[in-house]
């Protein structure tokens, strides 16, 4: 007695013999399952990352969410009674509160900035210009980059003060040397204005910054020059000139600000900044989006107001500080960066789309290839079984089962070893990007319905199949519907343009247009490959061999690829191409904006003298220094005065004998040594570009000779390998510089503006389509191969060698090859004109303007190479089968 | 003179069907369809009638429209044009799930391929059980028919084989106790001795007149093999898509009562009147285009259209 129903055992045995195939269709639906599971996040982790770094880069230029108070007074009890760093928390705190919880912690722990005015300072033995006194400013800052070292006395105690105490202050060593400042100094600050109060400040302290250099501090010195040593400049207007004096900022603590505010409120505005500044670590590129709508928001008049209302013309309360009516005002100078990112992710993502639903597309027919192949095996077998009184329905049902096993299992394990995947180097926020749930369901849709599917077509009655003239009809139809729905789609597109899209996501229109024009390129393959073949066939009629003659005489009456092999053929190209077109354009463009830096690396700051100069000249990779000085030139009358660039004449020569520039400020070209902007090609202006700060040619601007003896405030350096670093360390400590190299600035556009992302997208769909192709056209040769070996059989029999039968595959099938290259390669040239304004790589190249797209013609000729020897790939494995086919077994007709 | 009355009465009568008491009835049977582009009628308007119980073989050249008979008969494939019934049931009006039933309850099929027959990656008992699975038959009652049916073809010992451990006339005798599983009304064979020796096309033949005598089936056979025609009672010619003669065998006895097998050759006429005439007559006598045809008291005579019938005297067309 068998235990098994016979059909249990032959539906077991059934899956054992197609095992090999239906293996091939779990691996492609498990690496389908793993790319789409795994994939998308991936690619928001790398989106994080260009986004942490992006935001990083911007709060070390001292970017945030910030608050400016015009402050009159600060409630001394409430900002001194407890440490500074937690003074103004509770007033910080309740900035905060109208955000959403989720955001409030991306906005990190605020840098409170309280300066007075600057006020005249008076000391015995005080040092003076011209008799001039220097004007001092008080400042509170509870946190200072980099950190400070007293070198003398103490930093401002904590703590509350008494009224009308003496406010402990702090200074530089550099303004204690220049202002003859001593420890224990009573200094009074008189804020000019007749009748006003002095105040009385003591100096306990002078400390020197610990670190001004690095990019973490960099932007906190430049932004407090003062603070680090007095600054000589223009003073007030008195008896009809103004004096050189000299300005200085120091430091006290919270509560000397409180008790000196009142006075220095006659000498103008007390200014407090609170910034608050964006924690990287807490972002996610997926929140990117409503966290620049929630500081848009923080920073519209109609957010929540801190302060208490006040009557008209009276001074508000926010929190401790009394504030003039209005004064309160809120800047959300990181939005920018943020509608950047979110602009750049979604810019992205158009070419996310196209990559990935060209490799699903891709995977679809290659898992398609091998549902036909696994059934069309099992023909005779689905004859037999109709002639012996199965049901279509129920044989159906057998391979609906068949296919259940295949897909749910690989579906479960692609999905867990993505899960397993993405833990690796998981940490918490991240994004996870767009969900795949409905990807995994388009797969797992087809492993399942793809075996009944074909199943039930080829159970038809012969009987049932179409008149000739029905389908021609039917394949017309085909052909103009996908025309149709392609021109639709494309055109819709144009005119949606990029508007509407989500931040990040897959774009069901923007993926669809890919596969139609794909669909449509095959299309007209389909047609113009008999036209070739018959072209082909007449010159092969015309030579001695038989091979081609043969080979083009069997490819006549049929593609030997299929629609399907050609379809592929053409996706997996054209995503190829485009992908490829889109990265050099980026990544060109990242090249283009480094090269709008006046020379291999620019340093910018003040006392660049001949002995700094010679520093820099000395640095390693360093070929020439050209220095060069922003100035204005007084306009005549009501004339503004007028931009110009002082260059170093001698040195430019040294650096391009053949600059136009340098021969018309050296006095052999028009004018005497001074040349208007408008004289002056892109070419020519490209060493003084950085001083130009913006001007574009068109403005009116001078360029002259850098005067003998004067010091330059840019150095622009000649030296492609030249190190940020090697020059930072030439350059004095004490003095605040800027330094630019294009090696660094083009790094930077790659790793903030999503290029990883679009690499590692364009790159992991390029390698796995090509995967997915050479699946697919081994699938559909094997689909041929029984026939092809009874003819290649036949014709062995007559003679034919197994190394002219292989080449016979070759010619047979290099014409749809070569057909599919030009199309695929076409296509994908053609993609961002189809596109239109639907792609825009604007913020994602990090320019002002849309980049022009550049073509590779060469990249592009090797691919389009690399499919063809995709193909001979595939007839090459092909034919290896094949030799393992006794002749005797592949001749016996009708033989299994 | 002929009124209205009498024509509508005429047309009202019941008419005689064709075929009415026969157990396969082809009826100006047609078959087109496409090869490789080119329109091929494989059926011409064929005609034939097969009583129940009969053994019948179908003769022919290759090309004839034997395969493409028995196929449609089979019920896997629909003809163009004409009628088909087998046991009662018309092979043109049959929904799909009639003609599923047909296939599981009345009709048999064995190719002439044997490894086409049976499912390699089944064991013969397997393969008899799976169309008694599929008729709704399972269990231990299939399991004992499956092995009853082996044994009367002479396979018994086979049952736990593979079709890859028969030999081809064990294999096509599996294939004859799988198409006579759901015990049919009507065994249908594709040149079943086709690959065969001569020891194994006698026992297959064997087999099939064993299920024609023991279990009633009634057995058409195509078959290009003379011994088979030979052995049957009755061989129809199929030539160019029209059956074109018939042999029929029986035994005579003679006047001092012994017996002798008779074989007679009959012309087919169809029912239009149409007579195809073998193809030697007509080389030999050179009829083409137009011949002479004359009506005697119990025949009827042919001769070239410039002969006639004071020239030559008519030929007999039975053998």
């Amino acid at each position: 007695m068998r235990i098994a129903g016979v059909r249990v055992r032959t539906a077991l045995r059934e899956f054992r013999a197609d095992g090999a195939l239906l293996a091939c269709m779990a691996v492609l639906i498990g690496v389908s399952a793993l790319m789409v599971s795994a994939g998308p996040a991936l690619a928001a982790r790398l989106d994080d990352r260009a986004l942490r770094r992006s935001v990083a880069a911007a709060s070390e230029q001292g970017l945030g969410a910030s608050v400016t108070l015009d402050t009159l007074g600060i409630d001394a009890g409430g900002a001194g009674a407890g440490a500074p760093a937690h003074a103004f928390d509770g007033f910080t705190s309740q900035l905060l509160a109208p955000l959403p919880g989720w955001a409030r912690p991306m906005l990190g722990v605020p840098s409170i900035d309280i300066a007075t005015p600057f006020m005249l300072a008076a000391a015995p033995g005080l040092a003076t210009v011209g008799g001039v006194a220097p004007e001092v400013r008080v400042e509170y800052a509870d946190q200072v980059p980099g950190g400070l070292r007293y070198v003398a006395g103490t930093a401002p105690p904590v703590g509350a003060l008494a009224p009308n105490a003496v406010v402990p202050i702090a200074a530089s060593t550099a303004t204690r040397d220049v202002l003859h400042l001593t420890v224990g100094e009573t200094v009074a600050l008189s804020p000019g204005t007749p009748g006003a109060t002095p105040a009385t400040a003591r100096v306990v302290g002078f400390f020197q910054p610990i670190d001004t250099t690095s990019p973490a501090t960099a932007a906190f010195w430049h932004a407090h020059p003062w603070l680090r040593a007095p600054v000589p400049g223009q003073g007030p207007v008195r008896d009809g000139f103004s004096p050189l004096i000299q300005r200085a900022t120091v430091l006290t603590s919270a509560a000397g600000l409180a008790a000196i505010t009142p006075a220095a409120s006659a000498a103008g505005s007390v200014g407090t900044t609170i910034t608050f500044p964006l924690a990287p670590g807490k972002m996610t590129a997926d929140s990117a989006a409503d966290l620049s709508a929630e500081l848009g928001r923080m920073t519209d008049p109609a957010f929540d107001n801190p302060c208490t209302p006040a009557s008209y013309g009276m001074p508000e309360q926010c929190g401790p500080f009394t504030v003039a009516r209005g004064g309160l005002a809120i800047a959300a100078d990181m939005k920018p960066t943020l509608d950047r990112f979110v602009t750049a992710r979604a810019e992205v993502w158009v070419v996310d789309s196209f990559s990935l639903a060209s490799l699903a597309t891709v995977a679809l027919i290659t898992l398609f290839s091998a549902a036909r192949l696994t059934v069309g095996r099992r023909e005779r077998d689905l004859v037999l079984h109709r002639a012996r009184g199965a049901s279509v329905r129920g044989l159906m049902a057998v391979r609906a089962v068949h296919g259940a096993v295949v897909t749910v299992p690989a579906l479960v394990v692609g999905w867990i070893t993505a899960r397993l995947w993405l833990l690796f180097g998981s940490h918490d926020p991240q994004s996870s990007g767009p969900g795949p749930g409905w990807l995994l369901a388009a797969i797992g849709v087809a492993g399942l319905v793809l075996l009944p599917g074909l199943t039930w077509a080829g159970s038809r009655s012969r009987s049932v199949a179409a008149a000739p003239a029905v389908v021609r009809r039917r394949r017309l139809a085909v052909e103009a519907g996908v025309g149709i729905l392609a021109v639709a789609a494309v055109v819709s597109l144009h005119s949606r343009g990029i508007s509407g899209l989500p931040a990040a996501g897959i774009d069901p229109q923007i993926s669809l247009v890919p596969v139609l024009l794909g669909a449509v390129g095959a299309v007209v393959l389909l047609r113009v490959h008999p036209v070739v073949l018959g072209g082909s066939l007449r010159w092969a009629r015309r030579r001695r061999s038989a091979v081609p003659v043969l080979a083009f005489a069997q490819a006549r009456r049929g593609p030997g690829l299929g629609a399907a092999g050609l379809l592929v053929l053409v996706l997996t190209l054209a995503g190829l191409v485009f992908g490829g077109l889109v990265t050099r354009t980026v990544t060109g463009a990242h090249v283009d904006a480094a090269n709008e830096v006046s020379g291999d690396a620019v340093v910018q700051g003040r006392g660049l003298n001949p002995a700094v100069r010679a520093e820099v000249g000395a640095v390693a990779g360093v070929q020439h220094v050209i220095g060069e000085e922003a100035l204005w030139t007084p306009g005549g009358g009501t004339t503004p005065p007028v931009k110009t660039i002082a260059v170093d004449v001698k040195a430019l020569m040294a650096s391009d004998p053949t600059s136009r520039l340098a021969h018309l400020l050296a006095g052999d070209g028009v004018g005497a040594g001074t040349v208007p902007g408008t004289a002056l090609s892109a070419s020519d202006l490209r060493v003084v570009s950085t001083e130009l700060g913006g001007l574009s040619p068109a403005d009116p601007f001078l360029v002259v000779p850098l005067a003998a003896g004067s010091d330059p405030d840019t150095l622009v350096i000649d030296g492609p390998g030249v190190s940020e670093s090697e020059l930072r360390a030439a350059l004095p400590a004490n003095i605040t510089y800027q330094i630019q190299t294009r090696g660094t600035l083009t790094d930077d556009l790659d790793t903030s503006t999503l290029t990883a992302s679009l690499d590692l997208v364009a790159n992991a769909c390029a390698a796995l389509a090509s995967a997915f192709a050479l699946a697919a056209l081994v699938l559909e040769l094997l689909a041929g191969a029984r026939s092809r070996g009874e003819a290649v059989s036949f014709l062995r029999t007559m003679g034919l060698r197994s190394r002219s039968a292989t080449s016979m595959l070759i010619v047979q099938l290099l014409p749809p090859a070569f057909l599919a290259a030009l199309a695929g390669a076409g296509l994908g040239v053609l993609i961002p004109r189809l596109l239109g304004s639907a792609l825009k790589l604007r913020a994602v190249t990090g320019g002002a303007a849309e980049p022009v797209i550049r073509v590779d013609f060469a990249t592009t000729a090797a691919l389009g190479g690399g499919v063809v020897a995709l193909v001979l790939l595939a007839a090459l494995i092909d034919s290896g089968l094949a030799r393992h086919r006794r002749l005797g077994a592949v001749l016996r007709f009708d033989s299994r | 003179m002929t009124t209205l009355d009498d024509l509508e009465a005429h047309a009202a009568r019941p008419r005689e069907r064709f075929g009415a008491e026969a157990h396969i009835v082809c009826d100006n049977l047609v078959r087109i369809y496409q090869a490789d582009g080119v329109q091929v009628q494989a059926l011409q308007g064929l005609d034939l009638l097969v009583d129940k119980g009969d053994l019948v073989a179908l003769v022919g050249a290759s090309g004839s429209g034997k395969s493409t008979l028995l196929n449609i008969l089979a019920g896997l494939d629909t003809p163009t044009a004409g009628a088909a019934s087998v046991a009662g049931c018309d092979l043109l009006t049959m929904k799909a799930r009639d003609r599923l039933r047909y296939r599981r309850e009345v009709a048999g099929f064995v190719w002439q391929q044997t490894g086409r027959n049976l499912f390699s990656h089944l064991d013969a008992l397997d393969n008899v059980m799976l169309p008694m699975s599929y008729a709704g038959t399972r269990g231990a009652a299939a399991e004992r028919r499956a092995g009853e049916l082996l044994e009367l073809l002479g396979v018994g010992h086979v049952l736990d084989r593979h079709p890859g451990m028969l030999s081809g006339g064990e294999q096509q005798r599996v294939a004859i106790a799988v198409a006579l599983a759901n015990t049919p009304d009507v065994l249908f064979a594709d040149e079943p001795t086709g690959e065969l020796d001569s020891v194994s096309a006698q026992q297959v033949f064997e087999a099939l007149r064993t299920a024609n005598r023991e279990l009633g089936v009634t057995v058409l056979v195509v078959t290009h093999d003379a011994a088979v025609a030979g052995q049957v009672r009755r061989t129809v010619a199929i030539r160019d898509g029209r059956t074109s003669s018939e042999t029929v065998r029986g035994i005579s006895v003679a006047g001092d009562g012994s017996e002798r097998q008779i074989a007679e050759e009959y012309v087919m006429l169809d029912r239009a009147g149409r007579l195809q005439l073998p193809g030697e007559y007509v080389q030999r006598l050179a009829l083409r285009d137009r011949v002479r045809v004359a009506l005697d008291e119990d025949h009827v005579s042919v001769w070239p259209a410039a002969a006639g019938p004071a020239s030559r005297p008519a030929p007999d067309t039975e053998s």
